[in-house]
């Protein structure tokens, strides 16, 4: 009975102290640490492009996967630049024997598309979002998650131009890289619609509609794939912009921007 | 167990209960301990319950700024027009809330005139400037500077600091309207108007906060920051552009003089994947950066700063900072899902 009086004195002892010292001031194990920072010096592969991965913060391991998977301490540790030669996904994680673990950073690599010779907008990007002119689309760089970088080209109103190639070649398929933030009233294409041809006379249709973003989105970069499977020397890309913000955001029944940084011919 | 034993047992575990706030840390059975933030002589333990109130009764939207009044008390400026104003003992003890018609409170200035407390607000929603008592009387209103031909209209206008000179002259940065920086007399008379949007020296992309240094009492000067621009600006009292402070990557809001040193919120990592990137900066009185809680240490590469960034996700989006009597810092937060403000106790 006596030993029970005193083990429960203890109980409460250490609850008690647990508990101040929680509540007092913060703990390391309370707080993420930030992603590793990435830079590459191009994401469309030539020949090779270099990768480096960095979080000043002392004590941190930076981890990373070249396959998609979501990487642990298991994982390949990044000690120096990654030279990477072929498309794919690096998927980065910081971790540190105190603070807790960081969220993942990942950068996609793709492969150098056919080049486009020449592009007629139909419709211009807002002036504040102009990015780096006509071929902003078609520079082989991407943008970040910050909107306002100079590879962007933001519309608020339906995006549409003509590519054109000097000479037929097979496509398999147009990537249109977009950014969805919904904090910023940027939502992805409602729809991207595609019109393709080799003579002018028989032209190809191809639309595909996206799924409306659910609440909680976070900044992402995003591409979307159309299938062209043909030979073509013109296309025309019609890109709309969401027509009516869905209800659960703060700007709902107006329209969306959308901003785009990069259009790839695929071979 | 004998008597003896159990009433030694039982007498330390009282003991412990009694002085357990003293000796919590040096418990073997806890691996707790105190994160430490900040670099150099500017380091600090966090304290997260600070100022928390019941959302209900006394509820914050964006927590703008903060300054402590001549009785020591910390004096909070938020959006939410329940209570605009809500003021705390230094213990975070709520001590009275006033205020419910400043639906854009962002710019929170003391100012003591013949030992009586005054405060300046703009407010970016009215597009005014509001010098109240410190208890929430209106001394005056000032409206939009009409007669300087630098505003088509009213809505162009949307002040976001004050500052104030000894003599009651006091500047207002426009950092969310037309960035120009406006100078009155103490009743209200408008005196001078310089800045502007733009990128040159003299002009501002987010004329964010405005500071009185007078460090150098034979050469005070005004502190305003570009936020956008990532660059800390001096002008002389007279509206003359003198020197620009770059801060890579920082989104710096105002700058606070706190004796020898320039203390500021950092809204955000000018180059971070996720928006609420914030930390905090200090510059010495040579315009050094020698520590920032929550990011990177600050180095230079030949006398140029490297790029600064959040390390730790502790601060969302910090928006102000004010330095007590004690040395220590509240933070107020904008669009931190509507939490109260953060103390940091140096260390």
């Amino acid at each position: 009975m006596k030993l029970k009086v005193i083990l429960s004195l203890l109980a409460i002892l250490l609850f008690n102290c647990e508990k101040k010292s929680e509540n007092v001031f913060l703990q390391p194990g309370d707080i993420r640490i930030a992603q590793p920072r990435l830079e590459a010096t191009n994401q469309f592969i030539d020949s090779s492009t270099y990768l480096t991965a960095s979080l000043k913060l002392e004590g941190t391991k930076i981890y990373y996967t070249s396959n998609g998977a979501v990487p642990t301490q298991k994982d390949q540790e990044y000690t120096e630049p990654i030279q990477v030669k072929t498309p794919g996904v690096y998927k980065f994680k910081a971790i540190h024997p105190d603070w807790k673990e960081s969220d993942i950073s990942e950068i996609v690599f793709y492969e150098k598309g056919i080049p486009i010779d020449s592009i007629i907008w139909k419709s211009n990007p807002h002036q504040r979002y102009s990015g780096t002119g006509k071929f902003t689309l078609s520079n082989n760089k991407k943008g970040s998650l910050n909107f306002q970088d100079s590879q962007w080209l933001g519309f608020d109103t339906i995006a549409r131009a003509s590519l054109y190639l000097d000479h037929p070649e097979f496509v398999n398929s147009l990537t249109i890289g977009y950014l969805s933030d919904p904090g910023s009233w940027i939502f992805p294409p409602e729809s991207v619609t595609v019109q393709s041809t080799s003579d002018g006379i028989i032209y190809k249709d191809k639309t595909v509609v996206l799924t409306p973003l659910e609440k909680g989105s976070p900044a992402t970069l995003k591409t979307i794939q159309v299938p062209i499977e043909d030979v073509i020397n013109e296309l025309h890309v019609e890109v709309k912009n969401v027509s009516s913000i869905p209800q659960w955001h703060e700007g709902n029944g107006t329209k969306a921007w959308i901003f785009m940084d990069e259009w790839v011919l695929n071979k | 167990m004998n008597r003896k034993t159990f009433l030694k047992q039982s007498s330390c575990a009282s003991l412990g209960i009694l002085l357990s706030p003293l000796y919590s840390n040096a418990f073997s059975f806890s691996d707790k301990k105190d994160v430490i933030i900040g670099h150099g002589t500017h380091r600090y333990k966090v304290d997260m319950n600070w100022g928390n109130l019941d959302p209900t009764r006394t509820p914050v939207k964006d927590c703008h700024e903060m300054v402590q009044d001549s009785k020591g008390r910390i004096v909070l400026l938020t959006n939410h027009t329940k209570n605009n104003i809500i003021i705390y003992d230094k213990s975070g003890k709520l001590l009275e809330t006033w205020g419910t018609g400043f639906p854009g409170g962002h710019g929170l200035t003391l100012c003591k005139e013949n030992g009586e407390d005054f405060l300046l607000i703009t407010d970016y929603e009215r597009h005014q400037i509001i010098k109240t008592t410190i208890d929430g009387k209106i001394v005056f209103e000032l409206d939009y500077p009409k007669d300087t031909g630098k505003y088509d209209r009213k809505e162009d206008f949307k002040p976001t600091e004050t500052t104030v000179l000894e003599n009651g002259d006091f500047y207002v940065a426009d950092g969310y309207g037309n960035q120009y920086i406006t100078h009155y007399n103490h009743k209200g008379e408008l005196l001078n108007i310089f800045g502007g949007r733009g990128t040159g020296d003299s002009q501002f992309l987010n004329a964010h906060g405005i500071c009185y240094d007078n460090r150098d009492k034979d050469n005070p000067s005004l502190l305003i920051t570009a936020r956008e621009m990532n660059i800390l600006k001096r002008f002389s009292l007279d509206g003359d552009y003198l020197s620009s402070v770059p801060v890579p990557g920082a989104l710096i809001c105002r700058p606070v003089v706190h004796k020898n040193h320039i203390y500021f919120a950092v809204l955000k990592s000018k180059n971070a994947p996720n928006s609420d990137s914030g930390f905090l900066l200090i510059m010495n009185h040579k315009n050094q950066v020698v520590s920032c809680p929550g990011a990177t240490a600050p180095t230079y590469q030949d006398q140029n700063l490297e790029e600064l960034y959040q390390t730790i996700r502790l601060f969302q989006h910090p928006h102000d900072v004010c330095i007590d009597d004690d040395e220590n810092v509240y933070v107020a937060q904008w669009n931190s899902g509507q939490t109260y403000p953060i103390k940091l106790i140096r260390t």
